[in-house]
């Protein structure tokens, strides 16, 4: 069906993409999770598909293990997570819907700009995926800045760091499986800790939503 | 030969559309676990208006009376001149000039249906009641809303195609390679809410709804009955086949004749443009039944959705 | 080898402390001080060779030059200290019931991972390594952010966390961007192999790398506009960790931001990293200098000095010449000082339990000790000669005296401000009645002795200046002064 690889590598990027700007359209939490699998799933299967392209084993590995972790056991971990405390719902944000989509619509028209048409000589070949992958990784940002709840500003950090594995892929890096693992360990084990604080928070917060911490303005 | 075929592109809409309705119908009575209408109620509905008296208000104007037959005539126009499946234009054998390609242009098309919605806003508020009114209104909204949305993702397909017609949109898209035609994808997105708000279904409007306060589309043609009532419900119903045969035949082209001479390939296209259709019917079908009617103060953002989806699919798609 | 035992002492510690029952608290201590003191001996050890050979290397990916055992110095020394003082803190805490044994021996175990990946951070030759260790950081700290278990803890190590991430995401991207430039990529580039291939790079695209990385390590640094974690986290934590975090992990990032502020510098061959950087220390010496005048919370005042040293530090290496052999003098000194305070800090906390500076007052009178080294402290810190920061900006404006005049002098204001406002303040708290009911006295020997070594180490700097010392410095700079 593809003729190239590389367009199927820019489809699962247009997923990954587009799974981003549903981030910050829904409302509840669950959904958010759905769209970080969905995120997750397309990274995990281009980075097993390049392996298999290129005859890496090594990236074949880490396709598999991306997958396993980031795709089944966090949001497994999340979805139990939730219902522990109950926070299916509530994922708001700081802007109204229309301003998140203008902002969302600048970002996209930013990474598409001419400013970033240098880092075309990175890989001359994908520069459309490249600005793809710059706009998912400008807007998971957003999502970081605009949201309420502090379940949804974890999945940003998560979401951000999928599209910088995806951009980083597309970018043409080849890297040795012991880094790549290392990153991997780093995300689990900041997802153990956020959570952590997660569950922490909610015990003495009785509520995730990070606009009613104000214990630390200046009094 | 060519005045056959263009016969034929006239009247294949009209023909088609109530089965598109009747489908619709069935899939969702069997998603609610009942055996549902058949799906050619629709036709016997049509044929038992068509046989009803008429009772107009005496407070209606000429507008009442006229927009019917214009509302459908424009759906008829605009269905001959969308591929349906063989992307051809053709043009009677004894006169050339008279085809149906300069209908084919987007923006035609667009402005067309906004011809066709400003009448029917009129007529619904013609006869002075005030379900036909506030119908009206709320269908100015949503119509002004997703003809953002709508025009957008159309335009990025254009721009993809090099082309504003829409018969030759799907001959160029066939031969563009796919990485070029997945920003589409975005577009579809927009494209189909845009669907879903022009053809008053779910999320937006509920068409088999009872309850003058929920309407929008059925509030303003509440007052009309017998042939006029017949006429406005085939429109709605072209209007939805034609939405539906413009989202399989632009964004997914593959497998639409480009000439009608071969049988077989006009036997493929038929066989792909009915299941690709019968899919996205089915799609609209299954939303019906497990999505809830958004309250009307959320639709604007659906539909500014649709219309920044358009705008990134645009902005996406000029770069290649 | 050094450098192996080096950075291996601190997690061998860590298992170690690990693996002992909670209530052998008097052991842990000890396996505490003796680690940072094998740690002091090796960083101070490993100098002597890295002059002689210009690098040492411990594997394929572990090596460090002048500028990376300048950093290890630090990270000794200020360890060294630290650790000691935490003894005593501790102490004093489990005494008032606040903390029990088991988390005394999650605070070690977390210090020793601590300081185990800021060394990895510095004695690594990948720049993914770096990264995976910085990252470390963050997450051995964030606990011990939120050591307190109280709301505001709680919400300060979040935001951190959140912000820290970020930051470290950003540049990450801006890390791989770099390695990805040169035409065989590979993921194994080390600084050497970069610095070697930086003149093909491309030159926009080595300066949207080089953005990505500063803003994404800046926010680790405290570079305003991406500061506004810093004070929460830095006045939040333990004291202690708070010494560690302003006087070393700031330094830490700063680090990364210098290497690959060589390789860009290599591969563009003009002043646009310097701009870059000077910009942001103007922007962080504006932020913090405006908002300490108004500081109502001791520690949160450290905190944005701590914003604002790093302001001068980038000032320093952006005027570049003379100015970065005085933003390394600045950075050794900042580390000592600035722990030295909120040890300090930390001796009056456990006296008066309370951070704001409304509620304390006869800090001369109640800690006799404490009161008139953070007196000195406090003229340390804000460049008061002969103390050894004033060398430092000193030197540092100095560099900037050719170009940029104006821009002298309105920093020049700016300190004059801060020092203002951090007179006011110090006076306020350490002259003053006695609060009633209050006894004078220090908490314990290891809350004093370890200040007093820290003050007095400060003062000998000041006065006289090793030899070896100032060789390694040179050595580090010159690094930065090919152009």
């Amino acid at each position: 069906m593809f003729e190239h690889f590389a367009q199927f590598f820019f489809f699962l990027d247009l997923i990954a993409f587009i799974a981003v700007i549903g981030m910050h359209l829904v409302k509840s939490n669950t959904n958010i999770i759905r769209l970080y699998f969905l995120q997750s799933l397309s990274v995990g299967v281009l980075l097993f598909s390049v392996g298999l392209v290129e005859g890496e084993h090594s990236l074949l590995w880490i396709g598999v293990l991306t997958l396993v972790i980031k795709s089944i056991v966090a949001p497994i971990f999340f979805a139990r997570l939730l219902r522990r405390f109950s926070a299916q719902q509530s994922a708001n944000n700081y802007l109204s819907v229309p301003l998140t989509l203008f902002v969302l619509l600048l970002l996209v028209l930013f990474s598409y700009s001419n400013t970033f048409l240098p880092l075309g000589v990175l890989a001359p070949e994908a520069l459309g995926s490249i600005s793809l992958g710059l706009a998912s990784v400008f807007m998971a940002i957003f999502l970081l800045i605009n949201r309420r709840g502090a379940f949804s500003q974890m999945i940003g950090i998560l979401a951000l760091e999928n599209a910088i594995v995806l951009l980083a892929s597309f970018i043409g890096l080849e890297q040795p499986i012991a880094l790549e693992v290392g990153i991997i360990f780093d995300i689990v084990i900041w997802i153990v800790i956020a959570t952590a604080f997660i569950s922490m928070m909610y015990r003495q917060f009785k509520s995730l939503d990070v606009s009613r911490l104000t214990h630390l303005r200046e009094d | 030969m060519n005045t056959l075929l263009f016969i034929f592109q006239l009247l294949i809409v009209p023909a088609l559309s109530p089965l598109g309705i009747g489908f619709i119908r069935k899939v969702k009575a069997r998603m609610q676990n009942r055996v549902g209408a058949s799906v050619f109620q629709p036709y016997r509905d049509l044929w038992k208006l068509f046989q009803k008296d008429e009772v107009i208000s005496e407070d209606a104007s000429w507008i009442f009376r006229f927009s019917p037959y214009l509302i459908f005539a424009i759906t008829i126009l605009i269905g001959a001149s969308i591929p349906v499946i063989a992307a051809v234009p053709v043009a009677l054998d004894f006169l050339p000039s008279f085809s149906f390609l300069p209908a084919g242009d987007f923006l035609v098309i667009i402005y067309l249906f906004a011809l066709m919605t400003f009448f029917l806003a009129l007529s619904g508020m013609d006869t002075g009641s005030a379900f036909g009114g506030f119908g009206s209104s709320r269908e100015m909204m949503v119509a002004a809303l997703a003809e953002a949305g709508l025009l957008f993702s159309l335009l990025a397909v254009s721009v993809t195609a090099e082309s504003g017609n829409v018969v030759a949109m799907v001959g160029n898209l066939q031969y563009l390679p796919l990485q070029a035609l997945f920003p589409l994808l975005i577009a579809f997105l927009a494209f189909i809410i845009a669907l879903l708000a022009e053809n008053a279904r779910f999320p937006v409007d509920n068409p088999a709804t009872h309850l003058e306060l929920t309407m929008i589309h059925e509030a303003m043609i509440l007052e009309h009955s017998g042939k006029r009532l017949a006429l406005m419900e085939w429109a709605a119903a072209n209007k939805l086949l034609i939405f539906i045969l413009l989202a399989v035949n632009l964004f997914f082209p593959w497998g639409v004749s480009l000439s009608y001479d071969s049988f077989s390939g006009l036997l493929v296209s038929t066989l792909l443009v009915v299941g690709k259709s019968a899919i996205l019917l089915f799609g609209i079908a299954f939303l019906e039944s497990t999505m809830a009617k958004f309250r009307i103060f959320r639709v604007p953002d659906l539909l500014l959705t649709s219309f920044v989806l358009g705008v990134i699919a645009l902005a996406i798609s000029i770069t290649f | 080898m050094l450098l192996t035992y080096l950075i291996a002492t601190p997690f061998l510690a860590a298992l170690f402390i690990a693996l002992l029952p909670a209530s052998r608290t008097r052991l842990i201590e000890k396996v505490i001080a003796l680690a940072c003191g094998i740690e002091l001996g090796l960083g101070l050890l490993l100098i002597p060779h890295v002059l002689e050979t210009g690098k040492v290397q411990a594997s394929s990916l572990f090596a460090v030059d002048a500028l990376g055992s300048f950093l290890m110095l630090i990270i000794s020394l200020v360890g060294f200290f630290v650790s000691l003082y935490s003894i005593g803190y501790l102490r004093a805490e489990v005494a008032k019931g606040i903390i029990g044994p088991r988390r005394v021996r999650q605070y070690f175990i977390l210090f020793e991972l601590f300081l185990f990946a800021m060394y990895l951070a510095v004695g690594t030759v990948n720049p993914v390594v770096m990264w995976i260790a910085i990252e470390a950081t963050t997450l051995a700290t964030a606990f011990l952010i939120s050591f307190y278990n109280k709301p505001s803890a709680t919400e300060a190590a979040w935001k951190y966390l959140l912000l820290n991430s970020l930051g470290l995401l950003l540049g990450l991207l801006g890390t791989l961007m770099f390695l990805a430039l040169p035409e065989e990529k590979s993921g194994m580039l080390s600084w050497n192999e970069l610095l070697t291939l930086a003149p093909s790079m491309h030159p926009l695209a080595v300066k949207i790398a080089f953005i990505f990385v500063l803003v994404g390590y800046g926010t680790k640094i405290g570079l305003a506009p991406l500061h506004s974690w810093l004070p929460d986290a830095h006045s939040k934590a333990p004291s202690p960790i708070s010494a560690l975090l302003s006087g070393v992990l700031l330094n830490v990032a700063f680090f990364a931001v210098l290497r690959f502020k060589e390789v860009a510098d290599g591969a563009l061959l003009d002043t646009f990293t310097s701009q870059l950087l000077i910009f942001f220390g103007v922007f962080s010496i504006v932020v913090a200098a405006l908002i300490i005048f108004i500081q109502k919370n001791y520690k949160r005042l450290l905190a944005y000095s701590s914003i604002e040293h790093m302001g001068i530090l980038a000032l320093g290496f952006g005027f570049g010449g003379i100015g970065i052999f005085g933003a390394l003098l600045h950075m050794l000194y900042h580390a000592l000082a600035k722990s030295l305070l909120f040890l300090l800090a930390g001796n009056i906390f456990l006296k008066y339990s309370t951070t704001k500076l409304k509620n304390i007052s006869g800090v001369g009178k109640a800690l006799p000790l404490s009161g008139v080294l953070f007196f000195g402290g406090f003229l340390m810190i804000t460049g008061f000669p002969p103390f050894g920061i004033f060398t430092s900006k000193l030197l540092i404006l100095s560099a900037g005296t050719g170009q940029f005049m104006v821009l002298v002098g309105v920093i020049l204001f700016l300190l004059a401000l801060v020092f203002f406002g951090f007179f006011t303040h110090v006076n306020r708290i350490f002259f003053g009645p006695l609060p009633e009911g209050m006894h004078p006295g220090e908490a314990n020997l290891f809350t004093q002795v370890p200040v007093l070594l820290l003050a007095a180490l400060i003062i000998v700097l000041s006065w006289h200046f090793p030899e070896t010392l100032d060789t390694l410095i040179r050595a580090a700079a010159s690094g930065f002064l090919q152009k």
